[in-house]
């Protein structure tokens, strides 16, 4: 029964509110009502008994329970008809007046009453003059005709505003996500909604936008004014711009211009953790799988979370290089606490008495803490120095595993990955210092790797000048801040970041962003 | 986009003629005074509700909008000749002596024909164009009824979402039919030429209800059609108002159960009141309420409280359970496509 009152309260008293505004107009149909009620036996039957009835079943609670709240409930207010009930009283009091000049009294105050309670409709902010044939706002039609003057059937990322409006004026334009991006008309997907979301932020990621608009052969890229585009991002994706309506912009990427972007690596850490350590990476292909390399070390990091989310839950692959905190932590965190599913796990193979000899105590224990969370994975895939995998079309070889080192402890040993697309070769050195300069030396040679990219963890001291000779990477990412570097605890990182970069090297660090490249 | 004189007269055709004749046919099947007005919102209504009726199984079979359009065209043509052939034709036969009814009728028709203009001259952008128009947009283009995502245009083979709704309320296919017999776009359809006739339907539905509600004299009829369209321009009280809807986004089928078909019930169950042995009166209260069904969802829930209401109402009053039933039985259609659209969501 309370619940029954409850829902008297709220929503039924409080949609009728909102549906009858101030309630000036409620008043004047109360009226109205009242009078039909006293003053005509005939209207009495016919039209008020029936509006009171229908009142009545509409804001009933338990007809609202069961079928109202099934539908869009104010709307069940129009039966009660003002449109009927006022200009019955109106007429009718003028019909009730004898002389000509009480009738046009009774005509003066009607039309007075029904103005002074009511408000113009023609005032509304969105009626104007009409723009153009199909009554669309000038703007929409100003930029879809930049786009059919390039194709018949452009298929497009825009502002959200625009996109509502593109298929009313032209069924052909096919925009990634219109108004059902967050789910009114129909659900689209996580990935789509992200990017709706950036686009129409104050500052987009159109490093992202133009990623999966290239992938998703989106050849048009609507953007404000207000929020330019970098030039080289501009010519990394090949769109450039073909015209401009009012406060639009509008950039094409004709097809002889599309190049095979690969797999896109994002450092995630650069999500401003400060001097906290992190390794965290994500690997995206144009299919839209998605590949979590370790993952970081602490919860709450909106980063990784909000990746997983974009691609509706699922992680494609995700692969564990180190037990070390900073590394498996957020694995064992995500895996128990959010409602992911993890497609394939990768982690090292070892005895485990011989890892725990090995490992440090953190190490060792996260390592027991994870192993409760390998089960939430479908397949969990055991890897060891020399294995070669294929993980949607990246290969991706063991190049160092954990334990092995001639016998030897090493206390923070890793699993050292060489990631290889169709060209091009990132090595992944997770938490492994200058012990594995040995297994990197020789490794273009013996294994024809291009390599173009080099992560290297906090410390950076994988890096010496004579593997920086024989491996020439165009970037390499150090997982810390500059400010960690800095500090003492960043042993000689700065410096080996400053010589890098005297190299013409460019260092992704965690105060650089966006902090993505393309293994190609 | 262009619009033609030749598109203007189909247009006029699609949406003034045939109405009108197949609402001639339907009088004379129903044994109904022959008047332009009451042809006109008749034949409106009959046009829906048959659209209503052919669509829906075709939507379902998932079958092409094409076979929509010959059956919906060919059904329109043979109802239509009917009234032709009887040479049985709607009169004009109001007693216009009096010099106030003169002038009531001519304020009358000033006032609706400033409602056409405005509605013609101005334009709200709605954002709910983006599915209902975008769907006719989208019929036209296909050939296939609710099959593509509005927002995007992507092919889905399936109804999801919203559109489930629009399944069993396919006001879009209506919107789409007069569009490639005019050859008219579809959004130029919607936002232009249907508010001229929508608007011509709802001040003939105000006229012919005045009668109910204040009698025969022409002065006081033309008064409260007057008043009724004061009523709506003035009515912005709220965004959700069923005048709002009428006057701000008229081409919506929800719009327009709030701006004709909540007015069509009260009429056609006021007539019921007053001839409630009339049994053709039953006959046009469910092809009304089929043609709600056509509008929106909105339309299915509305048409079936109204006629409840009513029902059970006047039911009492005439101390006929006859009368209750009949009105009551006359939501059947609202209950099936309820039913249908509760299977399929």
């Amino acid at each position: 029964m309370s619940g029954l009152i409850e829902l008297l309260k709220n929503p039924i008293q409080e949609t009728m509110s909102s549906y009858y505004g101030d309630k000036r107009f409620l008043l004047l149909m109360a009226v109205c009502c009242i009078y039909l009620l006293l003053a005509s036996k005939e209207l009495r039957r016919k039209l008020i008994y029936p509006v009171i009835l229908m009142a009545a079943v509409i804001v009933n609670p338990i007809l609202y329970k069961y079928i109202f709240s099934k539908v869009v409930y104010k709307r069940m207010f129009w039966v009660i008809a003002d449109v009927i009930l006022i200009p019955a009283v109106a007429v009718k009091l003028i019909q009730d007046c004898r002389k000509k000049w009480q009738k046009a009294i009774a005509f003066a105050v009607s039309v007075f009453a029904i103005i002074f309670t009511g408000n113009i409709v023609y005032s509304h902010d969105n009626y104007v003059k009409i723009q153009n044939l199909e009554k669309l706002s000038d703007t929409t039609k100003g930029v879809c005709d930049i786009m059919l003057q390039y194709d018949d059937a452009p298929r497009c990322i825009m502002p959200i505003e625009i996109a509502v409006e593109a298929r009313v004026y032209n069924g052909n334009i096919e925009p990634m996500f219109g108004r059902d991006c967050y789910g009114f008309i129909m659900s689209a997907g996580t990935r789509e909604r992200a990017l709706a979301k950036s686009l129409d932020g104050a500052s987009p990621d159109y490093e992202k936008i133009m990623f999966y608009a290239k992938a998703d052969e989106r050849r048009f890229l609507v953007t404000e004014d207000t929020k330019p585009v970098n030039t080289a991002l501009l010519e990394k994706y090949n769109y450039r711009h073909i015209g401009s309506y009012k406060q639009y912009n509008v950039y094409y990427s004709a097809p002889e211009d599309d190049t095979d972007m690969g797999w896109m690596v994002t450092q995630l850490a650069a999500y401003k953790v400060g001097n906290r350590l992190m390794y965290r990476y994500v690997i995206e292909d144009s299919d839209g799988h998605l590949i979590v390399i370790d993952g970081g070390g602490e919860r709450g990091e909106t980063g990784l979370i909000r990746y997983i989310q974009e691609h509706d839950g699922y992680v494609d692959a995700w692969i564990i290089t180190s037990y070390a905190p900073q590394s498996a932590g957020a694995f064992y965190d995500l895996a128990n606490e959010q409602d992911i599913h993890i497609n394939n796990l990768y982690i090292p193979d070892f005895v485990e008495d011989d890892y725990k000899a090995v490992a440090t105590e953190a190490q060792w224990s996260l390592y027991e803490k994870c192993k409760s969370a390998f089960s939430k994975a479908e397949t969990v895939h055991r890897l060891k120095k020399g294995d070669r995998l294929d993980i949607y079309g990246l290969k991706v070889d063991v190049l160092e595993d954990l334990v092995q080192k001639n016998g030897e402890k090493q206390s923070r040993g890793a699993m050292v990955l060489a990631l290889t697309g169709r060209e091009q070769t990132m090595l992944y050195c997770s938490v492994a210092g200058k012990q594995i300069q040995s297994t990197l030396s020789g490794l273009s040679t013996a294994y024809d790797y291009n390599v173009k990219y080099i992560q290297l963890a906090n410390s950076g001291r994988v890096l010496n000048g004579e593997l920086y000779n024989e491996l020439k990477p165009e970037a390499v990412f150090i997982d810390a801040s500059i400010s960690y570097m800095e500090t003492t605890r960043g042993q000689n990182a700065y410096a080996i970041k400053s010589y890098l970069e005297e190299q013409g090297v460019t260092v992704y660090n965690f105060d650089t962003w966006p902090n993505s490249v393309y293994i190609r | 986009m262009s619009l033609t004189f030749t598109n203007i007269i189909l247009a006029a055709v699609v949406l003034g003629v045939v109405p009108v004749l197949v609402g001639n046919t339907v009088c004379l099947l129903c044994d109904e005074e022959l008047l332009w007005g009451k042809s006109y919102v008749i034949g409106m209504m009959a046009m829906w509700a048959v659209c209503q009726l052919i669509s829906v199984p075709i939507i379902l079979a998932k079958g092409s909008f094409l076979i929509v359009v010959a059956m919906l065209s060919g059904i329109f043509v043979i109802i239509s000749s009917y009234g032709l052939v009887r040479k049985k034709y709607p009169a004009f036969s109001y007693d216009t002596q009096n010099i106030w009814d003169k002038l009531g009728f001519v304020a009358m028709l000033i006032f609706i024909i400033a409602v056409v203009v405005l509605g013609v001259l101005l334009q709200h952008t709605d954002h709910d164009d983006s599915r209902f128009v975008v769907n006719a947009v989208d019929i036209c283009r296909t050939n296939r009824m609710f099959l593509t995502n509005p927002a995007s245009g992507e092919m889905l083979g399936i109804w999801r979402g919203e559109l489930v709704k629009d399944v069993t309320s396919p006001w879009a296919v209506f919107i789409a039919w007069v569009a490639t017999l005019t050859g008219i776009h579809a959004t130029v359809v919607a936002h232009v030429i249907l508010p001229v006739f929508i608007y011509i339907m709802i001040g003939c539905i105000y006229f012919i209800l005045s009668k109910e509600i204040v009698g025969d004299r022409l002065v006081y009829r033309s008064m409260f059609v007057c008043f009724a369209i004061l009523v709506l321009v003035f009515g912005f009280y709220s965004n959700a108002s069923a005048e709002a809807y009428t006057m701000l986004r008229i081409w919506q089928g929800k719009a327009i159960v709030a701006g004709a078909g909540v007015p069509l019930v009260f009429l056609l169950c006021m007539r019921i009141y007053r001839e409630c042995e009339k049994k053709s009166l039953y006959v046009l209260l469910l092809i009304c309420e089929m043609s709600l069904c056509l509008l929106s969802g909105m339309g299915i829930i509305l048409g079936t409280v109204m006629v409840g209401c009513l029902g059970l109402v006047y039911g009492i009053i005439k101390r006929n359970i006859r009368v209750c039933l009949g009105m009551w039985l006359t939501a059947f259609p609202c209950v099936v496509f309820y039913a249908v659209n509760s299977l399929l969501g």
